[in-house]
């Protein structure tokens, strides 16, 4: 009786040590591509699958690469107006629309967010005296936008129970400053479900 | 009685083992789909593809039927067609990787893991653009 309770003993305690190399706090780099949600909430895959529909559907839209097949348009990406209930850092979504674009090497992009810095480098190569006239960069040759994309980001959240239902829908457009008519428009849906369990986790 | 107690601690053991050792491993491979564009002597350009298999469990839920390629001006469009031979819902995720003539993958790690929700034995078709016109091969990964 004695050895068969030692042989529980020593597998449960074995089976303790497994579990324990389970438990506790473990920090770990992740994968930043990955899809795995934590929460409803507006996550980083989110962002990367919104802005991966829109930059496939913007280079293969027929339209889109007729006007950028002789020469590269230049863009501004405007501030994504965030109708949801939540804060979000829109401006990092438009980089990485903005950046995806860049690199596939069929758009100019200007950026409005840095004209302040860009006057005032201006200002100091004209007004200091340190920088060469003939090397000063000089005004009023920048190019402007011929097209503006915007942006809107919605949510409906629905909870019944234990169940949350988050639906998330963001659309974007791209307007001809020239003609003011809307060349191109995608959207991208997302539904998030979390269920709480019983147990409360 | 002797064999009974014995047999119940070994039971117990064993169970908390696997309990313990299943709740942290999770298998992470899956299908990868390849397809490299070549060019026959004639000059016509055609898409070569192969799938490979490395979870088989996911392989019995998720089969590749179809991949289509077309190119959007200069830009290689790639389009898997995925039917679930599963009567429940699948969740899973896939993900493109694109590579020049050389082999080199273009924008490494850009393209993010994307889920997908796949009902009852329906087909879907994932899509994906080349982020340029180098790119020559791509591969999907498809996984849990």
């Amino acid at each position: 009786m004695k050895r068969v309770t030692g042989i529980g003993m020593v597998v449960i305690a074995g089976a303790l040590v497994l579990t324990a190399g389970c438990m506790g706090t473990k920090v770990q780099y992740g994968d930043a591509t990955s899809a795995e949600p934590l929460s409803t909430d507006f996550g980083s895959s989110d962002l990367q699958q919104i802005a991966a529909t829109m930059v496939d559907s913007l280079l293969a839209d027929p339209g889109v690469r007729a006007a950028s097949t002789a020469r590269k348009p230049v863009l501004l990406v405007d501030k994504v107006k965030n109708k949801t209930l939540q804060h979000i850092d829109t401006e990092s979504l438009t980089d990485s629309i903005r950046t995806k674009l860049i690199q596939s090497g069929k758009f100019s992009f200007i950026d409005r967010t840095t004209d302040q810095s860009a006057l005032d480098e201006f200002n100091a190569q004209k007004e200091s005296g340190l920088v060469d006239p003939a090397k000063a960069v000089p005004m009023g040759t920048q190019s402007g936008a011929e097209y503006i994309l915007t942006a809107n980001l919605a949510q409906i959240e629905q909870q019944v129970g234990s169940k949350t239902d988050v639906y998330y829908k963001f659309t974007m457009n791209l307007k001809n400053l020239r003609t003011g008519i809307l060349d191109w428009a995608n959207e991208k849906e997302i539904r998030k479900v979390a269920t709480r369990s019983w147990l409360g986790r | 009685m002797h064999r009974r107690i014995k047999g119940m601690a070994l039971g117990a053991g064993v169970a908390a083992c696997l309990a313990g050792v299943s709740g942290c491993i999770q298998k992470t491979s899956g299908t990868e789909v390849v397809g490299v564009m070549t060019t026959a002597p004639d000059g016509t350009s055609e898409l070569s593809r192969a799938v490979i298999v490395n979870n088989t469990k996911l392989a019995r839920h998720i089969q590749v039927v179809d991949v289509r390629h077309e190119y959007a001006g200069d830009l290689l469009k790639a389009s898997l067609t995925l039917t679930s031979k599963y009567e429940g819902t699948l969740q899973f995720q896939y993900k493109f990787a694109w590579f020049n003539d050389a082999g080199l993958e273009v924008n490494p790690d850009t393209d993010a893991w994307t889920p997908v929700v796949l009902h009852g034995n329906e087909t879907r078709t994932v899509q994906g653009v080349a982020p340029g016109p180098e790119v020559k091969a791509f591969k999907v990964n498809i996984r849990n």
